[in-house]
């Protein structure tokens, strides 16, 4: 069982925060135009099943993402439904092609941005809870939701009962409001650990 | 440091607040801190009180800092406003600059918070 | 293990990469002989390995290089996102992606001398690794591909897949106004392909041939198309299936199954397209038509009807007055020339009034029955030269000696016509004859001229009488009727009537034109070809 107290839980969020914001500055400095990045909420889940993303199990959706080893391990990842990644990377790009898929470049810029906001949420937490922590090259897969956790790579290091952190992440682009998920893969003793960690901050920086 | 000095520190995140207050009371005792969780509780609190820092969040639902700063800049012209974020890219920092707002990058450190205000008290 | 390579395991290999300065060797000849860039910095930053790749595409050689950081070796270039992903990488461990799209030209590096007309810069994707070394701590690598070939092959797909997104919306609008033209045209028009399908392209189409339509329609379609070996053809219930001969017009009717029979004109027309023959099937309502067809037919039906029976009536009643009359002028004349002078005078007068009365008599009954043979014993139609014709007329009056010499008068040369010879004869005699009759005896003209125009002859009869009031320019043609007492002008009042009728039956028209005391213009207009009429009624 997860069970954070409303501080853990709000110090979680904050890391996070800080994260996106560092991802967000640096995107529109490469894209040359404003990008605000909230996280409006995020939870915790035992079950995929149980996400807000479920709910569309058919849903195509385009992932990056990048696995994780430190005290904490698991998988990190964010996700779009394909349309909104489209959208995305079109409006970062300044671009408007007419195709309905990403091209190999644009899934390509599509990993680049996955990258910079993973990196930024894990770099967040690694610096301030103290913690090193080592990330593998993102990796890109499009599939439909109900697969999104399906391991292809055989006894892979997805947990086997993982719990998920789900953030639901908002761009707000000069045109247009584009939803996402970044989602934190990670097994019940790895979430336990993370808990520990953001504890004994907290009661070294407040106490 | 003998005299006090008042703060007022905006956030939505009480991990937020609680980590730069105990930074700052760690740093100078005896200084009044007081906290708001979102535009709407500072503006109150401003009306009872005058704070000599004001330390005001970015990225908080409704009003956001950068609104916020524009508030209490037209209100106290000579106060020490200071915006924390870690979304500090140009429009926003413009936007700040313009308005007389400091920056302060987030995450907050013990380092950060004592430096940014022992420069601000040699200047008075 | 196979034996053969234990075998050779037993002597000592004369490569071994245990051995450093072998490892060492292979590895720099492996880094230098990618087809990547490699660049290696040291947790300091600064650069500790330069690869061959690296030195021709930045000009820049490994000893000019090493030991110095990135933005000192490429001063004049802004290096945001690499350096920060470079810092991130030494200080966390954080592996990056770079991509070209969002960082185009990340690094100052040449493209081969194909791209070099549109491409200024190498475009790149850029990966960096941490490396953990036991000794050094985390150092960084870059590896930089090119793909300059890439990019540019994706700015083309942009373009095309633009261009062709333009050209599907042009299409798309073009077929909208053309879809919405078929939808709004009223007759039904289909489409049949030579595998025998059909398909109806409008909603007028759908109507007829859709689930409440008429079943039947599409089997009497097919049969209307040329052969097709693909389907059995049943032929339609014959009336169903109308053809026209003579105009080439087909006509189907239509049967709904919401009970109602829609006669329809087909046309069909054809193109080929995929290379295949396919034809447009055109079906036009044409119920108005028909019922409009039927009306006129009702009543041409009804009037050759009552005109039969008219004429039949008018021949009968002079034939078989003639009988009575000549009893009666028999013996009048016969009263006349034996007891005149016998009696006293008033008898005398008496009986030169019935005499006369009797003559008269004659005479009308005599045109009645020329009236009325003009539509009953009508002949062929052949060609008529007029000039010879108004040589038979005035060889007439002259014989008659009704008429001075020299006063018809023709200028210039007539037509030939086609007509029936001895109608057109009684047309212009009586013509000729009203023109004196009407006219001062001694100085009574008549002048007979002609013109024409792209589909007509028109004859001329001129007199210089005494004209006729234009309130009866309309009426005079019309039978009995006189303008004048017996007493001033000879004539029955069926003379324009028969001159009328003629004309008509020769697909004419007649008018007159008159100033009274000016002389009146008789035009007959005659066509040059015959009317369906004219032409079945002259046969």
């Amino acid at each position: 069982m997860i069970e954070l107290t409303e501080l853990e839980h709000d110090t979680i969020s904050e890391l996070i925060n800080i994260g996106v914001g560092r991802a967000a500055s640096s995107l529109s400095e490469m894209v040359d135009q404003p990008v605000e990045l909230t996280v409006p909420a995020i939870s915790f889940v035992e079950r995929f099943s149980d996400s807000e993303l479920a709910n569309a199990p058919t849903e195509v959706v385009s992932a990056v993402s990048q696995s994780f080893h430190g005290p904490f391990t698991g998988e990190a990842m964010l996700v779009f439904p394909e349309v909104r990644s489209l959208e995305l990377v079109r409006s970062l790009l300044k671009v408007d092609v007419p195709l309905d898929t990403l091209t190999d470049l644009e899934q390509e810029a599509l990993m680049e941005v996955g990258n910079i906001i993973l990196n930024a949420c894990l770099g967040s937490i690694s610096n301030v809870l103290g913690e090193p922590i080592n990330c593998s090259m993102p990796t890109f897969r499009k599939r439909e939701t109900r697969a999104l956790l399906d391991d292809d790579t055989a006894g892979g290091s997805t947990a086997t009962n993982p719990v998920l952190m789900i953030l639901h992440v908002q761009f707000m682009l000069r045109q247009n409001d584009i939803d996402g998920y970044v989602l934190f893969v990670m097994d019940l003793e790895s979430i336990q650990m993370l808990r520990e960690l953001v504890r004994r901050f907290l009661a070294n920086s407040l106490g | 440091m003998p005299n006090t000095k008042s703060v007022l520190l905006v956030d939505d995140s009480k991990f937020a607040r609680l980590l730069v207050k105990a930074f700052i009371s760690s740093n100078f005792a005896n200084w009044e801190i007081d906290e708001a969780e979102d535009g709407a509780k500072a503006l109150e609190m401003v009306d009872a009180k005058t704070y000599d820092y004001m330390l005001v969040d970015f990225n908080m639902p409704g009003m956001d800092g950068l609104e916020l700063g524009e508030k209490l800049r037209s209100r106290f012209p000579g106060a020490v406003i200071a915006l924390l974020t870690a979304n500090i890219q140009q429009e926003i920092q413009n936007k700040a600059e313009n308005l007389g707002l400091d920056f302060i990058a987030k995450p907050p450190t013990e380092d950060k918070i004592r430096d940014y205000i022992m420069s601000r008290e040699a200047t008075r | 293990m196979t034996k053969s390579q234990s075998a050779k395991g037993d002597q000592p290999p004369s490569f071994d990469l245990n051995r450093d300065s072998d490892a060492a060797d292979l590895f720099a000849a492996l880094l230098d002989t990618a087809d990547t860039g490699l660049i290696a910095l040291a947790p300091d930053g600064t650069i500790c390995h330069w690869n061959q790749w690296m030195q021709s595409r930045s000009g820049k050689d490994a000893d000019q290089v090493m030991g110095k950081a990135l933005h000192d070796v490429f001063p004049d270039t802004k290096l945001g996102r690499v350096s920060l992903a470079i810092e991130d990488c030494l200080k966390f461990g954080m592996p990056a992606v770079i991509s070209p799209s969002l960082n185009q030209g990340a690094l100052p590096l040449r493209p081969l001398p194909q791209f070099a007309a549109s491409f200024d810069r190498m475009e790149q994707s850029i990966r960096v690794h941490p490396i953990q070394t036991k000794r050094n701590g985390t150092l960084c690598s870059l590896i930089i591909r090119d793909v300059t070939l890439a990019v540019q092959r994706d700015r083309l797909l942009r373009q095309q897949a633009a261009e062709l997104a333009d050209l599907v919306t042009q299409t798309k609008r073009s077929e909208d106004r053309t879809r919405a033209i078929l939808q709004n045209t009223i007759d039904a028009i289909l489409v049949a392909s030579d595998d025998g399908s059909i398909e109806p392209l409008n909603s007028r189409a759908q109507e007829l041939c859709g689930p409440t339509g008429d079943p039947e329609l599409r089997n009497i379609i097919r049969f209307l198309l040329p052969d097709s070996e693909h389907t059995p053809l049943t032929p339609p219930p014959p009336n169903r299936l109308l053809t026209d001969l003579g105009t080439g017009v087909i006509e189907v009717l239509a049967s709904t199954l919401s009970g109602r029979n829609v006669p329809l004109e087909v046309a069909i027309s054809h193109f080929s397209a995929d290379q295949r023959y396919h034809y447009i099937i055109t079906l036009r309502d044409i119920s108005q038509r028909k019922r409009h067809e039927k009306e006129i037919q009702r009543t041409m039906q009804e009037l050759e009807r009552s005109n039969a029976e008219l004429e039949q009536f008018a021949y009968a009643a002079s034939h078989d007055l003639q009988e009575p009359l000549r009893m009666v002028s028999s013996y009048t004349q016969l009263l006349a020339r034996r007891y005149e002078g016998q009696l006293d005078e008033t008898a005398d007068e008496f009986i030169h009034y019935a005499v006369d009365g009797t003559q008269r008599m004659q005479r009308m009954i005599d045109d009645l029955l020329t009236l009325s043979r003009v539509g009953r014993h009508g002949k062929p139609f052949n060609p008529v030269p007029l000039d010879n014709l108004f040589d038979a007329i005035v060889t007439n009056f002259r014989r008659a000696g009704s008429t001075p010499e020299g006063n018809i008068i023709r200028e210039g040369h007539l037509p030939t016509v086609m007509g029936d010879a001895s109608q057109l004869l009684l047309l212009f005699q009586n013509l000729v004859s009203n023109g004196l009759k009407y006219s001062d005896p001694k100085n009574g003209q008549v002048r007979i001229f002609a013109s024409e125009t792209p589909d007509s002859y028109r004859i001329f009869v001129a007199d210089n009488g005494i004209g006729i009031d234009p309130q009866y320019h309309e009426t005079i043609f019309e039978i009995f009727k006189r303008l004048h007492g017996y007493g001033d002008y000879a004539g029955t009042g069926i003379g324009l009537a028969i001159c009328k009728k003629i004309v008509d039956r020769h697909g004419g028209g007649i008018d007159v034109t008159s100033k009274p005391g000016q002389g009146s213009t008789f035009c007959v207009e005659l066509p040059k070809e015959l009317s369906i009429v004219a032409a079945s009624e002259s046969m």
